[in-house]
């Protein structure tokens, strides 16, 4: 597959075996406080395989949903394609536009595009929303062939973003998820998107957390990102956010398994049933799937 | 082994005296003697418990020239060497009404300067101290009078001498009643110098004096320094001592304040960063003799390759002192498995009815911030400098005035891209 072949998916997930790292740090606890200090989904049971063998590719300009139960492995997969250090593949291979990103550092994938909007975004304190935005455009854009904007432009981009997602302009002096709401970090994640215009953006479950008020103004931000040049993976375990942006396809993912991909109904369908129905013979849920995480809906 | 340094140090203190007023002998005699008699500082005391005293023993190293040129109209020559941090012209340009920066080593003849200098230290614990006031060479005394307020800052540069010298930069400060002061002085040197630095300031506030005082170490990595400032506050005067260390291969910083009248506060805001093999080592004592005293303490250290840093803090509040409020806290950001952070508050408490508190934590850098900015594009390197502000933000935040806060981040930022 040539890099840039048009009729090439954007995203290839071929085969791809990843298992937890040795030296990953962070306990294995499993809550949620925890996945957000470390960074490391599922906690981190050094060695423990997540992904066994898994393959499915986005198009260019679609919108697909990755849905699962927790620890079915939707974030470790997220996780994975970022390049997140604590992550082993072990074998497989992700490709980008046609190019092998497997081994790439995480900016290096950030710079060709790729972005990640995370479940739990970690707080940098001291380090201000405008600084993050700044410097995040600056190596994008340059990376991409854009040139860095001068800060009247930067200025007048930003302001229009912020006032789309429904953000006081004041989020800007504020440290990076510093004492923010679960809203507040979300409507980050998303003012980050709309800024740095990926090609393909992976949306964590993006809509945990929030009220519906919130939800509906996340999701018109995300709807409004949809182009024919730029592709989506929405990982949710609820339906409620496919409700605002429709996905041209639904992937289910049970221990790390594909079990089913549909169309946009498939969404209504687990909804409806819950997952037991598309569980493999045999294939026993995980502990942690089993007690269910508390997860504020 | 002092003995065997004794020679060099008296003839340098000879060479000094032939370009001093007579009266300056007698004072710089005595303190020479009282340097060379005094013994090395107990290591088993927690003030050198991290740095071995015999570091900061000049050895063979000599005596730096005092300024080279004279400098015009008495200003002494650290006033004058460059524009300061801020990019003023230092003292150099023309002072406010009210405001004085003369040469120390004359002012110390006669008048208050006479009176203050040297007033501050005691005992076995002021061994280097006393070696500076035998042979500083040229000083500044700045003096702002009663209820001035000059609005600029007054900047002194020490620029340490060259490699194979030792430096005593030595400056007296005196704020008088209800005037209000600002001043930053640096200590730099050639990147390259191997060179000492034992430098004393001396700060002297009357009844309702305010000073922000603004210590920055951008001396070159192979430098070993000990820089010493006392503080004595008088009713209702109020210090901020800002500490800002990046350089040195040793750099062992002293501070004390004096809480002497009731409702003086202290503040020291202090961010160090090291890297390589540096050594940082703080020490600070708030010492509320007065009621109603308040001192607050914020130092955060961060720390790359196999650099060291420890913080012992002291702080006293005497008998006869209810109803002060004291505050500490002291944070480490470890970049490598190899650096290491040492901190240990101590408290001495003598009274009932004070508020006090005080926290210490050494951490590593957290991955998942690591990882998030390298999501954002950024590389390794920007997410650690990144990361390292941020950290060292909090105190940043809290430095009075924007221009000089802005230019301590740029100084650190700078820092943190060698």
């Amino acid at each position: 597959m040539a890099p840039n072949d048009p009729s090439a998916p954007l995203l290839r997930i071929e085969n791809l075996r990843v298992a937890v790292r040795g030296d990953a740090r962070g306990p294995s606890t499993g809550d949620a406080a925890a996945e957000g200090r470390t960074g490391v989904p599922g906690g981190g049971e050094a060695g423990r395989e997540i992904l066994p063998g898994l393959t499915f590719d986005v198009p260019r300009g679609e919108v697909h949903a990755l849905m699962g139960r927790n620890g079915s492995g939707k974030s470790s997969l997220s996780a994975a394609i970022m390049g997140h250090p604590s992550y082993e593949v072990r074998s497989g291979r992700i490709l980008f536009d046609g190019e092998d990103i497997t081994r790439l550092e995480p900016e290096e994938r950030a710079r060709r595009g790729l972005f990640l909007a995370f479940q739990y975004p970690v707080a940098i304190p001291g380090v201000s929303v405008h600084s993050l935005l700044r410097q995040a455009l600056k190596a994008v854009r340059g990376a991409r062939g854009g040139g860095d904007l001068g800060p009247r432009e930067f200025r007048a981009l930003v302001k229009e973003k912020l006032e789309a997602l429904g953000i006081d302009p004041a989020f800007m002096t504020r440290g990076v998820n510093d004492g923010f709401s679960g809203g507040e970090k979300k409507r980050l994640e998303v003012l980050q998107m709309a800024l740095l215009e990926p090609r393909l953006a992976i949306l964590d479950e993006t809509d945990s957390g929030l009220d519906v008020e919130a939800l509906k103004v996340i999701a018109a931000g995300i709807e409004a990102m949809r182009s024919p040049d730029r592709s989506m993976l929405i990982i949710t375990h609820y339906q409620r956010m496919l409700e605002f942006v429709r996905p041209d396809r639904v992937h289910v993912l049970i221990a790390g398994r594909l079990v089913r991909s549909g169309g946009p109904e498939l969404a209504g369908e687990i909804d409806r049933r819950g997952y037991e129905w598309l569980a493999p013979e045999g294939a026993a849920a995980p502990e942690a799937e089993a007690a269910g995480r508390s997860q504020a809906p | 082994m002092t003995e065997a340094i004794a020679d060099p140090l008296a003839a340098a203190l000879e060479d000094l005296l032939r370009g001093l007023p007579p009266g300056a002998a007698p004072r710089r005699r005595e303190a020479l003697d009282r340097f060379l008699a005094a013994p090395l500082p107990d290591r088993a005391l927690h003030l050198w418990r991290y740095t071995d005293p015999r570091r900061l023993l000049p050895g063979s190293l000599a005596p730096a020239a005092p300024g080279a040129s004279p400098a015009p109209g008495g200003l002494p020559a650290c006033a004058l060497l460059r524009p300061g941090l801020l990019g003023g012209g230092g003292a150099g340009t023309a002072l406010p009404a009210g405001v004085e920066v003369v040469d120390l080593s004359a002012a110390a003849s006669s008048g208050a300067a006479s009176d203050l200098l040297g007033s501050l230290s005691s005992g076995a614990a002021g061994k280097f101290e006393a070696l500076n006031l035998a042979l500083f060479p040229g000083g500044a005394f700045v003096r702002v009078g009663r209820g001035r307020r000059p609005g600029e800052p007054i900047s002194l540069v020490h620029r340490a001498g060259g490699s194979g010298t030792v430096a005593f930069p030595r400056t007296l400060v005196l704020v008088e009643e209800g005037a209000e002061a600002e001043i930053v002085e640096e200590f730099e040197s050639d990147p390259a110098s191997d060179g000492m630095v034992h430098a004393v300031a001396e700060i002297h506030l009357g009844p309702g004096a305010r000073l922000v005082h603004t210590v920055v170490n951008t001396l070159g990595d192979r430098v070993r320094a000990s820089l010493v400032q006392r503080a004595r506050l008088e009713a209702a005067a109020s210090l901020t001592s800002v500490s800002v260390s990046l350089g040195g291969a040793l750099a062992k910083t002293e501070a004390s304040a004096l809480l002497a009248g009731p409702r003086a506060r202290s503040q020291v805001l202090g961010a160090v960063f090291g890297s390589g093999r540096q050594q940082s080592d703080l020490h600070v004592l708030q010492d509320h003799e007065a009621p109603h005293t308040a001192s607050d303490l914020l130092v955060r250290v961060a720390l790359r390759d196999r650099a060291r840093a420890s913080y012992t803090g002291r702080l006293r509040i005497a008998r006869d002192a209810p109803h002060c409020e004291a505050k500490q806290e002291n944070r480490n950001l470890l970049l490598s498995e190899e650096a290491r952070a040492d901190s240990i508050p101590e408290l001495e408490i003598l009274t009932h009815e004070v508020q006090c508190s005080h926290a210490a934590a050494t951490g590593p850098v957290d991955p998942a911030q690591v990882f998030y900015l390298r999501s954002r594009g950024f590389d390794a390197r920007e997410a650690e400098k990144a990361i390292v502000l941020g950290f060292l933000e909090p105190v940043f935040s809290r430095v009075p005035g924007a221009a000089l806060a802005d230019a301590l981040r740029a100084l650190a930022a700078g820092r943190l891209e060698g």
